[in-house]
């Protein structure tokens, strides 16, 4: 039905990157009103960062390509839009703050845009003052751009989209570079500039938590077309395929109890949950698989011994005398806050940065190993899985690292394609996989060497829900089969569904360490939200799935 | 901390440094080289970059060894024999020649270093933009790309290091293949860095309209000295240039009045005037400095 009052009004609008044969978006028909907030959802590779472009008139204005139907901001269509005009009414933060950033300095990177556009000199420096002011950045204003974090900067890319006074802001994943805080900060100031100013809002996220509460409307995307578009209500109450991954995790657990009307906060939720709770004979869950496991495994050998571990960069220190041990077949988390050296630990242990005291793997120290031996014992994945693709298919990708290492028996190369499911996959090229896939190369590079120990490094970075539970299911295959796994994250959802021992990390040193439950039971920040809802009732629930059983069961 | 010269107009900057660049690429004299290479040496010394210096030096050996090993080699003019090898007369002519030759390389690149000292990038950027945009934008995207390339060049390296890959393989051909999967990711990230670049400075209006000037600067009488001392400095070369003082033909006789002659002393004080300019100038401002600093 078409609303006379839209702002944005897609219709029939299908597009084709240039030299592609399929229609990244197929008959898209939306209509976004003054002043909402639409949180665009949907697996990776549905189209959403396209749709995004197509409003900023990037795409075909940039890009080419064969587009159909029609895109019209404030009644005239964007590729009938003047460059300045349109540049001045809709504008895009983008999801890499490193690739939008071109000046040094903050106030000038944010005054850039509006020299653009040609707005008179004497009203640029008002605008910029003011938009930093906004976004309470002040204090950075002529700091160089290269020294701020990545939460600072992704803030100066928001100020300098403000300082356009533009009508509507497409922000494209723009937290998921960031650690979960700086990310609460732009979501908040997002929030606030819509709320504030007025500004339509468009957000495309895989984080689905504070997107979904300050969102006006929902639109999900599922292989270029929309599977849904309307208020949030309407998709909590949406029945058919379940695309209740794309709630936050209290409404799921509202409607997994039965809750017909969505609970307006987590306040709601956690009565709701009280409430069911109290009119059932109050039981402690017990439902603790993994610890059970865990503990029966007898999982006692010794495999790295860290012992009084200094590291530091310069003249700070890094890691400050830590002391842990894993042990063969742990699956560790380690999560704690930027700069509290989680990545510094794993560089570390893999005998990559330099270090005082003692780290032993296997009973021998570890700076004592050569680079070929060393290779043996760790698989190293960093957070970009890019950095695994230097060959032209799959498989001369994984004999690259068997060559390196002069082993001439190929014949794991075809156990770990398999055991990745990349076997359909294998004489591919790796650069035209998806974004699991191209994780699952990654990791399947590593793998191919037989390394004792797994080490990932924020391996569910821009991932989309489905692609961490196919990562998570991997890795506790692994783990199962008796690799020690140890990975660093900020998703501690995902961490508290998979891992067993958890180590938290502030300020070089670890605060606590043990189980899930020894580590966020009491968690104030670092703890699932699922816990934050049920602490009170069930102490030791922390995933959703947990939730269900606790909601499904009889003990309760 | 930023210096001094960054407060100087970007077209003083600019045109200081390729007055500087004309010259050395115009005359051989090393009298008027090492003139310039003072002016060098006062801005280094001023800004405290003692460090761009030495790089700059580390950079330019391979090269200026490369240089005058080819050109001794190939070269058999000149008069006066250093050594025979294998037959083979090397002479001094074409050892000075080659020396000269890359001590120019030197200069260039230590006017360049200068030109990053002594220029605010940003106010460059802003000005330029408006007269030559695209190339501008192009600058801008290189710039960009450069750190961000060492950046990942370290990650990469740490994850080809534990793939095995020998990245301290011993000889050059080795060296070459072991970095050839690192220098193929950095390519490709830099293409679709430049991209993405490129697509966000388009979304953000860049060549849809006049650019105005966020920050515009004035000519302040700093500029007017520096302008007129280039522009006398550059006037003077090309007069001395074309009075045939400034050449330097070693392979032909390079007798003591080919080196120093009145043109060069004309041009070797207009250097101590330059340097005088900036050392005084510097001087100024860091004494304002530290008064501002005591209030």
């Amino acid at each position: 039905m078409k609303d006379n009052n839209s702002y944005i009004r897609i219709e029939g609008l299908s597009y084709s990157y240039p030299e592609e044969k399929g229609n990244v978006l197929d008959d898209i028909n939306v209509e976004i009103g003054s002043g909402e907030v639409v949180f665009v959802c949907g697996d990776s590779g549905s189209g959403k960062t396209t749709l995004g472009k197509c409003i900023t008139g990037a795409v075909p204005g940039f890009y080419g390509g064969t587009m159909k139907g029609s895109v019209t901001v404030n009644g005239i269509e964007i590729s009938r839009m003047k460059h300045s005009e349109r540049a001045s009414e809709i504008t895009m933060v983008f999801q890499d703050p490193e690739r939008q950033l071109l000046m040094s300095k903050v106030h000038r990177e944010i005054a850039f845009g509006l020299e653009n556009i040609g707005v008179e000199t004497s009203h640029i420096k008002r605008r910029v003052w003011e938009s930093m002011q906004f976004c309470n950045i002040l204090d950075l204003w002529d700091r160089e751009i290269r020294t701020l974090s990545g939460g600072q900067k992704q803030k100066v890319a928001v100020a300098a989209a403000i300082a356009y006074m533009p009508k509507c802001i497409i922000f494209d994943e723009p937290t998921s570079q960031l650690d979960p805080l700086a990310a609460e900060e732009i979501i908040a100031l997002i929030g606030k500039i819509n709320r504030e100013l007025g500004t339509t809002a468009v957000i495309i996220e895989q984080r689905v938590e504070r997107c979904f509460e300050i969102s006006d409307k929902i639109l999900l995307l599922d292989k270029g077309r929309v599977c849904f578009y309307g208020s949030r209500e309407e998709f909590y109450s949406m029945e058919g395929r379940d695309w209740s991954r794309y709630l936050p995790v209290h409404l799921r657990i509202a409607k997994h109890a039965g809750a017909v009307e969505m609970p307006a906060s987590i306040k709601e939720t956690r009565r709701l949950i009280s409430a069911i709770s109290e009119g059932a004979a109050a039981q402690p869950y017990n439902e603790d698989s993994k610890r059970l496991d865990y503990d029966l495994r007898g999982n006692k050998e010794e495999q790295l011994r860290i012992k009084g571990l200094s590291v530091g960069y310069g003249s700070g220190e890094v890691i400050r005398k830590l002391d842990c041990s894993v042990c063969r077949g742990d699956f560790v988390g380690i999560f704690g806050p930027n700069g509290a050296g989680k990545s510094t630990l794993l560089k570390a242990v893999t005998g990559l940065l330099k270090y005082r005291g003692s780290i032993t793997v296997e009973g021998s120290e570890v700076s004592r190993y050569r680079n070929r031996e060393i290779g043996k014992v760790f698989g190293y994945v960093s957070q970009n899985p890019n950095d695994y693709i230097s060959k032209d298919t799959v498989y001369d990708e994984l004999r690259f690292t068997l060559d390196n290492y002069g082993i001439t028996d190929y014949s794991s190369i075809e156990e770990v394609l398999k055991e990745l499911d990349l076997e359909g996959v294998r004489d591919k090229n790796p650069r035209d996989l998806s974004g699991g896939e191209r994780q699952r190369v990654a990791i399947a590079s590593v793998l191919v060497n037989k390394p004792r120990i797994l080490l990932l490094d924020e391996p569910t970075r821009g991932l989309d829900s489905q692609l961490k539970l196919q990562l998570g299911k991997l890795l506790a295959k692994l783990n199962s089969e008796g690799m020690t796994i140890i990975l660093v994250t900020h998703d501690i959802e995902f961490a508290s569904e998979f891992c067993e021992r958890y180590l938290l990390l502030f300020s070089g040193e670890i605060i606590s360490s043990g189980t899930r439950e020894e580590v966020m039971r009491d968690g104030i920040f670092y703890t699932t939200a699922a816990n934050k809802i049920f602490r009170d009732i069930a102490p030791d629930i922390f995933t959703v799935s947990q939730a269900k059983g606790w909601l499904s069961s009889d003990g309760r | 901390m930023d210096s001094a010269f960054r407060k100087c107009n970007v077209i003083t900057t600019s045109l200081f440094c390729a007055v500087l660049t004309v010259v050395i690429f115009s005359t051989d004299n090393p009298v008027i080289l090492l003139g310039i290479f003072m002016i060098n040496l006062a801005v280094f010394s001023v800004t405290g970059s003692w460090n761009k210096l030495l790089n700059g030096f580390r950079m330019f050996i391979p090269f200026s060894v490369v240089t005058i090993l080819i050109n001794m080699i190939f070269v058999y003019e000149g008069r006066i024999t250093l050594f025979y090898v294998l037959g083979k007369r090397f002479t001094l002519e074409s050892l000075i020649y080659a020396s000269i030759l890359s001590f120019k390389l030197l200069l260039i690149i230590y006017v360049f270093m200068i030109l990053e000292l002594m220029i605010d990038s940003d106010r460059a950027a802003s000005y330029f933009s408006a007269k030559i945009p695209k190339t501008t934008l192009m600058m801008m995207i290189a710039l960009k790309l450069f750190p961000n390339m060492k950046e990942r060049m370290g990650n990469l390296r740490d994850v080809y290091y534990l793939r095995g890959v020998n990245l301290n393989a011993e000889g050059l051909r080795e060296k070459v293949k072991s970095n050839i999967p690192i220098m193929s990711i950095l390519l490709e990230n830099s293409l679709d860095g430049a991209f993405d670049i490129g697509e966000a400075a388009y979304v953000r209006g860049f060549l849809s309209n006049r650019r105005t000037i966020y920050d515009k600067q004035s000519l302040a009488v700093i500029d007017f000295i520096i302008l007129g001392e280039s522009l006398m400095f550059l006037l003077a070369f090309i007069y001395v240039k074309l009075r045939g003082m400034a050449e330097f033909e070693i392979y032909y006789g390079a007798v003591q009045m080919t080196v120093i002659n009145q043109g060069v002393i004309i041009i070797t004080g207009m250097n101590l005037v330059i340097i005088a300019t900036l050392l005084l100038y510097s001087f100024k401002e860091s004494r304002e400095r530290v008064s501002d600093e005591g209030q």
